[in-house]
């Protein structure tokens, strides 16, 4: 049994995995932990609806781990059945995962922006400050359905090719490309909404 | 890039993925078309609100990976008795070999075996066997009646 699981690679761990090892399996789910949670987290607001998705995306794939067949990236295997999970959650009414949508009133909206300023300028909110961007942040992308949120945010915030949007969300490429195009436009179109009533100019 | 309305282009791509020549012109543009400048602070916007959301992290619990352990313990337990079904079956399978070879050489001997037996030529009886003893006998002498029987005795 391997002393040190951190420098066993994803197949290696899946083999001892297979092989009924248990710590190689807890080596799987502390590595992969962080990209099930922020997959999930595209779906579910939440904590702890995202970490009980998590639970169930680990014990999915401790059971069918036999059909992991290597050909892909076990991260990528992993992400698969996190978004079939959280579909599938959804799907079921499991939980009520979406807040309504609701436009920014003119101060919301200035405030946002300068906070996404600062922050994008590399300057850390404060807690209270990221709790409430948080908030408006959810209201504003609440326009988008879970599926679509996970894709824009793929491309348009992590900068992911179409190609692994499509793989993470088990759509074709095409559909990914016309589908991020549409709601771009629509986010956009509702972002300009607030800010002709915040009065800007024309 | 259509430099009469950005608007048209703005939606085709990520905004991060203009080149900064592009936003150039963008936002010279924009500094003289109103539509074309809100929709391209829009654009700013929209860009932000996503890469925000991108970065956000949501953190495990601290008893998250317990939890886990805890749940596959018990996904182990509930799936053992089916692994030890398994198991036996695939160590039984000599045995179940066999079984089945038994079972069909009955089954050959019981649909097979009759009609051979049907088939066979019938039994050729001697003289002096218990069935010719039997079966062959005299059937004249059934209808005799002991008077003849003694009469045939004492006459000689």
């Amino acid at each position: 049994m391997p002393e040190n699981y951190h420098d066993l690679s994803d197949l290696e761990l899946v083999n001892s995995s297979l092989a009924g090892d248990e710590m190689a399996f807890a080596e799987i789910v502390r590595r992969f932990s962080p990209r099930v949670f922020r997959f999930a987290g595209r779906f579910f607001r939440q904590p702890a609806q995202v970490e009980e998705i998590a639970q169930d995306v680990f014990l999915k794939a401790f059971t069918q781990l036999k059909k992991f067949e290597g050909r892909g990236s076990l991260e990528g295997w992993l992400t698969r059945i996190t978004v079939n999970t959280c579909l599938n959650a959804l799907r079921h009414g499991r939980y009520n995962a979406e807040q309504t949508f609701a436009d920014l009133s003119d101060d919301e909206g200035s405030w946002l922006e300068e906070k996404l300023l600062e922050a994008s300028a590399g300057k850390q909110l404060s807690a209270e400050d990221n709790l409430i961007a948080t908030d408006l942040v959810d209201r504003t992308l609440a326009i988008l359905p879970p599926d679509v949120r996970l894709v824009l945010v793929m491309i348009d915030g992590e900068g992911y090719s179409i190609k692994d949007a499509a793989a993470a969300s088990g759509w074709s490429e095409s559909k990914v490309k016309v589908t991020v195009f549409r709601y771009r436009r629509k986010l956009r179109e509702r972002l300009e909404k607030l800010l002709n009533k915040d009065g800007v100019e024309r | 890039m259509n430099e009469q309305h950005i608007i048209e282009n703005l939606d085709a791509r990520p905004l991060a993925e203009f080149s900064g020549e592009e936003i150039s012109r963008m936002q010279a543009h924009s500094a003289e078309c109103a539509d074309c400048g809100i929709a391209f602070r829009a654009a700013q916007r929209s860009a932000a609100i996503l890469k925000f959301e991108a970065e956000r992290i949501f953190e495990p619990s601290p008893f998250f990976h317990a939890k886990v352990a805890a749940a596959l313990k018990e996904k182990r337990s509930s799936l053992r008795p089916v692994l030890d079904l398994w198991k036996m079956w695939q160590a039984s399978g000599a045995l179940v070999s066999a079984m089945v070879a038994m079972v069909a050489v009955l089954f050959f001997a019981g649909a097979v075996a009759p009609n051979a037996s049907g088939n066979m030529a019938p039994m050729a009886y001697t003289a002096d066997t218990a069935e010719a003893v039997i079966f062959e006998q005299d059937n004249t002498l059934k209808d005799i009646t002991s008077e003849q029987i003694f009469q045939e005795i004492y006459e000689r």
